[in-house]
């Protein structure tokens, strides 16, 4: 009965409907999340990276600039 | 039975009453003048205080966050600050003493720099959204939140209409600007002729001047850092005031003394340690008064002699205390 039911679904989805309906929605699902995983990771084009305000935000015996980085005197 | 019932029915009430009207706890004032800073004396950054001439340091805080930026309520019951205690940089609050720390706002998000309204029923604050500093304003009633421009640095100034804060883009020459809380519209006020490389806004304690650090450089170039230092200008724009020397360490975050009469910043020491400092005004030299050797922040400056919470009135545009100040 199981076997019966998974050959069902193997042959459902290599017909040219199967393929219509759920191989090809599929495939694009994955691209897109692969696409939105990669740029939450590499970040979008506005989020620059967050300036430091004040010296506390920077590490010891560095300095917050005026340029709003931290660096060394 | 009937009169047990109608008391616990009474004492009900009044909890619920007091807990809606008073959402922030009441704390006790310190009786004499006290300068909030953050220290990593302990290791990590955390809030302590000290007196005005930098003795008697007390602890405030005991986390392995940090706890930074801390600002006097005007009473000089509450402090807030600025902590990364829950995995973000947001805004807490506690008592004077240190005591009951609780979380400003119920939905975290990456808040800084507050900086309280005269009456201690607002505050202004800084959020990082988007890539951009914005300028918010939020009741300490409601605690709902309004945006008001794009910024950084707020400071409310001591007659509760206006609101100084640093206006640019990140990484880029900016301008100090003011907004009226009233209309919500602000101007850009210095430098007047465009945007240099001007931070740190900090209005006298009358409103008629502002302090903030200033690199008078065209162009940022990093050998010229040095060159930052403390101004003063009054509030119309004129009579442009250079406290400090270029000369030596970048000075920056100035801080007023409630009477008017100094101003706390901050300046590396030998060792490449910030330090705080404290300048008369009447020409005096500056003083040191933190410790060599490990790094302090400020900060406020708390005087119970100067200390009354004011409510602004929209239709005047002022308040009585900033007047009385004035005179």
């Amino acid at each position: 009965m199981k076997n019966n039911l998974r050959g069902k679904i193997r042959d459902f989805i290599a017909s040219e409907k199967g393929r219509v309906s759920i191989k090809g929605p599929l495939t694009l699902g994955i691209a897109t999340g692969s696409v939105l995983l990669a740029q939450s990771i590499v970040g979008t084009p506005d989020a620059v990276a967050k300036p430091c305000k004040f010296n506390w935000e920077c590490p010891d015996g560095f300095f917050c600039h005026q340029d709003g980085s931290c660096a060394k005197k | 039975m009937k009169y047990k019932s109608l008391f616990l029915f009474y004492l009900f009430s009044q909890i619920v009453l007091y807990t809606n009207i008073c959402p922030v706890s009441w704390g006790e004032a310190p009786t004499t003048a006290k300068i909030v800073f953050a220290s990593r004396k302990d290791g990590n950054l955390d809030i302590y205080t000290m007196n005005p001439e930098g003795r008697e340091q007390t602890r405030l805080t005991q986390h392995r966050s940090v706890d930074a930026n801390p600002k006097w309520s005007p009473t000089g019951e509450h402090i807030i600050f600025s902590s990364d205690r829950d995995g973000i940089l947001d805004l807490y609050l506690m008592e004077a003493d240190g005591a009951n720390v609780q979380r400003f706002f119920t939905k975290s998000a990456d808040r800084d720099t507050p900086t309280w309204a005269p009456d201690g029923k607002w505050i202004a604050y800084n959020r990082w959204e988007h890539g951009k500093f914005s300028i918010y304003i939020a009741s300490t009633d409601s605690r709902k939140e309004e945006q008001v421009g794009l910024g950084i640095y707020p400071t409310w100034s001591p007659d509760g209409t206006e609101i100084a804060f640093i206006e640019g883009a990140p990484r880029k020459p900016k301008r100090i600007s003011i907004l009226n809380v009233h209309t919500r519209r602000h101007k850009f006020f210095f430098p007047p002729k465009g945007p240099s490389w001007v931070r740190y806004p900090a209005w006298s304690p009358r409103g008629s001047k502002l302090a903030f650090s200033w690199l008078n450089r065209v162009e940022f170039r990093r050998e010229d850092f040095e060159a930052e230092t403390i101004y003063i200008v009054n509030r119309d724009g004129t009579a442009l005031q250079q406290i400090l020397a270029e000369a030596g360490p970048p000075a920056v975050n100035p801080v007023w003394s409630p009477g008017g009469s100094d101003l706390l910043y901050e300046r590396p020491d030998v060792e490449n340690q910030s330090q705080i400092f404290k300048i008369a005004l009447d020409g005096n030299p500056p003083v040191q008064l933190t410790e060599s050797g490990l790094s302090h922040f400020l900060g406020d400056w708390f005087d119970p002699e100067f200390a009354l919470s004011v409510s602004p009135q929209p239709y005047l545009l002022t308040t009585q205390w900033a007047e009385v100040k004035k005179k």
